[in-house]
């Protein structure tokens, strides 16, 4: 007797693959803005180079103090008017030192806030002393 | 003219093995450019206009609103730091690997710029050449 047999379909089933794909790629995609990875560059001083007191009076001293109020050079003035105050200096000498000093108690944002303005004006030059440095060269902290 | 139909059976059939290919592809980007967050300390950050992208990898130096300090030298979670001199020694240990591992400082608008003082102090001691300010962009008018 003749058997005949059933040829059987052969397949792989890959439908349920995509799908599997598409919800790891809807993970990824939702994963890649959880984190903020985005800031403002900040140059520390090296320790092999010049003292920052080598020509104090060249440079800009930008004094942020306990209120948040601002001075630069000891005039006190907001953030638009130090703009204008550095432009000048910048485009006769673009690379003039600028020394951003702020008081302790003064909040961490009021540092940043004039530290942006500082990079937005274009100061390349720009000198932040910790307060041991300071001490280090018997300067005063900003009160 | 009588036209028979055709006897032959069409097959419907809609081709999705090109579909998981194109899929599995975009994983791979997403994996690749996904950076997972080491530290998620809920702070409010300063707005910045500039901003520049943080080398990834980046030790991170975390200070909450009530001065807690945390450390990841980048790959693990962060970790709370007792106190400064704890935190000078990780940084150094990263710093003596290598140089210029860039860190990143994360700290809230509103912490006293007395820790960040420290702070920056202990990179300086600890010879760290690349620092970043971690902020959110300034809203846009």
């Amino acid at each position: 007797m003749k058997v005949r047999r059933r040829q059987l379909p052969c397949e792989i089933p890959t439908a349920s693959m995509a799908d599997v794909a598409f919800l790891l790629i809807i993970f990824f995609l939702v994963a890649s803005f959880y984190s903020v990875t985005r800031g403002i560059q900040f140059s520390l001083p090296k320790r092999d180079e010049q003292d920052f007191s080598a020509a104090p009076e060249a440079a800009v001293l930008v004094e942020i103090h306990s209120d948040s109020s601002l001075t630069a050079d000891g005039k006190p003035m907001n953030l638009a008017q130090l703009r204008g105050y550095l432009r000048p200096k910048l485009l006769r000498n673009p690379a003039k030192s600028v020394i951003l000093q702020s008081a302790l108690d003064a909040p961490y944002s009021a540092m940043t806030d004039v530290f942006d303005e500082l990079r937005a004006v274009g100061v390349e030059n720009l000198v932040i002393p910790t307060s041991a440095e300071l001490s280090l060269y018997g300067l005063q902290e900003v009160e | 003219m009588h036209i028979r139909p055709s006897l032959r059976k069409l097959e419907s059939h809609i081709p999705t093995a090109t579909m998981a290919d194109i899929a599995f592809l975009l994983i791979i980007f997403f994996m690749v450019t996904t950076a997972f967050s080491v530290d998620r300390t809920p702070m409010a950050l300063p707005q910045t206009h500039e901003q520049q992208q943080v080398a990834k990898g980046s030790a991170i130096i975390s200070i909450a609103p009530d001065g807690t300090l945390r450390f990841s030298p980048g790959e693990q979670d962060v970790a709370v730091v007792a106190d400064m001199q704890a935190l000078g020694a990780a940084i150094r240990q990263v710093t003596a690997a290598n140089l210029l591992h860039p860190f990143v400082i994360k700290a809230d608008r509103n912490v006293p710029y007395r820790l960040i003082d420290q702070v920056l102090e202990q990179l300086r001691l600890a010879g760290a050449q690349d620092v970043a300010l971690l902020s959110r962009p300034e809203p846009t008018p």
